[in-house]
This record gives structure tokens, sequence and C-alpha cells, in this order.
């Protein structure tokens, strides 16, 4: 007997799951169920480290290089996961992504668990929407990388890189140390180049989950 | 019964042979293959360049996990060493070669090693996505799933050297600098 299966993205099978979530409960402070598919780590205090804020809140400028209407695409995304209850709309994903610390508007506050997983959630909702445009890009990246040309000869991926040096250099603090290490137009195009396969990592099967473990990599005892 | 399963996509096919018990897939209603033989998994490049990489059930297990571990290595940077896999089956091993290139390793008794090299779309493309195809439409009964971890932070590589860390040019510097 011999089955057949043809390519075809996990998205039906992810979107299914992601359905009918109930509201984050403020009082009980109990976590929406979507939440639930990414396991507990182990962090002191229940605040991420440094390392995930940043690689989060890049993954999410990334998306928004991607997707000109990514900035609403995230809070209607947010609004269609039931995740309002944990992050409290436009200010409230501004603060959140504001603990960055390589943002020029830094919070002060750590970013905590259950925020990072709902932004986790709500990144890898958005990349598996953009799965086909992010296949496209991955390849004309390596395309350009082997043959050498000029970077006009990929106009998707010349607009993708420059929109994304834009949103770095316009939102983080390029004058500290950490940031001005990425200041030059390679280097980062070097790092959206990098988001992008993340991106294309996260749209496969656990994808999600496997995106959430390689956060907390090399920051946990 | 034997079962035969065939996973294609564009350069890649997976071809899964087993037996089954008589069971079904609640799912699709297929019968579970419960004892895998053997594993096929053809390779091609877009300059038509194949490989074949075969194997019975340890081959397909290493190679899944093979897979599962340089996907996490690749998304976080964090790089396990070679002892910390020890007590797994290396059948299958992948290594970053460079930046965008990756080599995946076959060895087999009795026969020669064998090597693969991949860029980063082809990796991504060809035994991940095949694996993942498997997952979704798994009517197998696989022997070990795939455990995530969190790599501990002794794996991590050592910081940047304190020169470069140094002094931080913030708000706090300018209004100093000023007086």
């Amino acid at each position: 007997m011999t089955a057949r299966a043809i390519d075809s993205s996990p998205t039906s099978v992810s979107v299914s799951a992601m359905q009918a979530t109930p509201e984050f409960n403020v009082m009980t402070g109990s976590e929406p169920s979507i939440l639930a598919t990414l396991a507990d780590i182990a962090v002191p205090n229940g605040e991420c480290p440094r390392r995930t804020e940043i690689q989060i809140d890049l993954l999410l400028l990334a998306i928004e290089a991607l997707d000109l209407t990514g900035s609403e695409a995230i809070l209607v995304t947010l609004e269609e996961l039931e995740l309002l209850g944990v992050i409290r709309g436009r200010v409230g994903l501004w603060k959140v992504r504001g603990t960055n610390p390589l943002r020029r508007f830094s919070q002060r506050r750590s970013m905590t668990v259950t925020e990072a997983k709902a932004l986790v959630v709500t990144a890898c909702y958005l990349a598996r929407r953009l799965t086909v445009l992010l296949r496209q890009l991955v390849i004309e990246q390596q395309q350009w990388k082997e043959r050498g040309g000029d970077l006009s000869e990929y106009p998707r991926l010349e607009d993708y890189l420059g929109r994304f040096r834009a949103h770095y250099r316009h939102r983080m603090n390029i004058r500290r140390v950490g940031p001005s290490l990425f200041n030059s137009d390679q280097q980062l195009n070097e790092m959206a180049g990098k988001l992008l396969s993340q991106l294309l990592f996260c749209t496969g099967t656990a994808g999600m989950q496997r995106l959430w473990t390689s956060l907390f990599d090399g920051e946990i005892a | 019964m034997t079962i035969k399963r065939q996973y294609s996509l564009p350069n890649c096919t997976l071809i899964l042979e087993g037996f089954g018990d008589g069971t079904q897939s609640q799912s699709d209603l297929r019968p579970v293959m419960s004892i895998l033989t053997n594993a096929e998994c053809y390779l091609s490049d877009p300059t038509g360049k194949s490989e074949i990489i075969r194997g019975g059930k340890d081959f397909f297990e290493s190679l899944i996990t093979a897979v599962s571990h340089h996907a996490q290595e690749f998304l976080s940077g964090v790089h396990l060493p070679e002892s910390a896999l020890s007590h797994l089956n290396q059948q299958v091993q992948i290594q970053t070669v460079a930046p965008d290139r990756h080599r995946m390793t076959v060895t087999t008794e009795g026969q020669p090693e064998q090597q693969v090299e991949m860029s980063t779309v082809q990796f991504l493309i060809w035994p991940r996505r095949s694996i993942s195809l498997w997952r979704i439409r798994r009517p197998c009964r696989s022997g070990r799933l795939i455990s995530l971890q969190c790599r501990s932070a002794t794996r991590r590589r050592p910081p940047a050297p304190i020169r470069r860390c140094r002094s931080p040019l913030g708000p706090r510097d300018w209004r100093r600098r000023r007086h």
C-alpha cells in the first residue's frame, strides 16, 4: 500500500489548534490555554533574560519590515488569539517591546514569561501567514550571496532589508555598544537575513515550541 | 501487512517501509506502521545532482534527532559538544561548516561514509520539512519522540571581550561631558 503526500503547509493544523482560547484572568492570573502549548521555563522571578527580550523584539521588527501593516497585524493577531488580557493594546505592546534593552526608550522593567509567550505565539502565527514570502526571500538571499550580484536585482529582498535597517536605526539606541556593533548596512543585512531564516524555521511543525526553547538556550543554569 | 509511505517535497522525497499491526490511525483511518524497517531519503538540488541516504529504524531515529538538534542550534547559536550527544545514536550527524552551509554525514556499518552538503534553504526544505510532513501525517508509531529542552548556560559561548563592552554612551555620560 502506498500513500503519497504532497507538500503542504501545516497552517490548517496549527490555526485550528489556536482557536477558542479563554481570556486572561487577571484576578486568578491563569494563562490563556494557547500559552500552555509552550513549556514553562524556570527563570528567576519569572523575568526573561536579556537575550530573550532582544530576540523577541527583533523577530517582531523583522515581521514589521516584511509586512507594511505588520504593527497593526500584531495587534489584530493578539486580539484574534484573545491575548489582549496579557498585552493590553497598543500601549501595552509598546511597553512590552520596550523591555528590549537596546531600544532608545527602553523600559526599566523586564518582560515576564507570560508576555514573552504571548509575543512568541503572535510572531509564529504571523510567520505562518508569511510562509511563502519568507521562503522566497530566503532563496533570493541565498542566490544573492552565491552570485554576488547587485542587491537591486532582487527588489523584494532589497525592500525588506531597507525597511529593516530603517526600523532598526530608528528604534534602537545605536550609540550604545551593543547596537552599534550592528551599525553598518552589511551587518544589519546579515542580521535581517538571519531573522528571515529563524522566522521560516518557526513555520514548521513544533516550530513555535522550538523557537520558545531556543530563546532560553544558554540562559538557564 | 507491508506498508510503504512516501512524503514528497520539491527536491526531496522520504520513503518509509514497514509493517502494520492491523490498527488504524484515528485521524485518517490509514493503517498504522508499527514497525519501521527501511527509510530512504532522495535529495536533489536545482542543478540536478542527487543523493540517496538510506537505512533502518536506527538511521531514521538518528536522522530525526540530528535534524532536531541542528535546528535548535541554528535558532539559538548554542552548540552542543559531541560529548553531550555521545549517549545518542550518532549514525547521522549535521554540522555547520560555513555561515550558510550545513554538512550531513551518514555513517553506516560496512559502507563508506556519506556526506551531503546543503545550504540553509535546502536544510529547511529537505530533511526538516520532510520530517515535519511525516510528523503531521504520521500514521506511524515513533519509537522515541524528541523532547525539546533548553541548553544550559555552561554551553554558551563566552561573552565578548570586556574592552568591547565597556562604557556605553548613555544620556548620563552626555550630561557629564557638558559640565
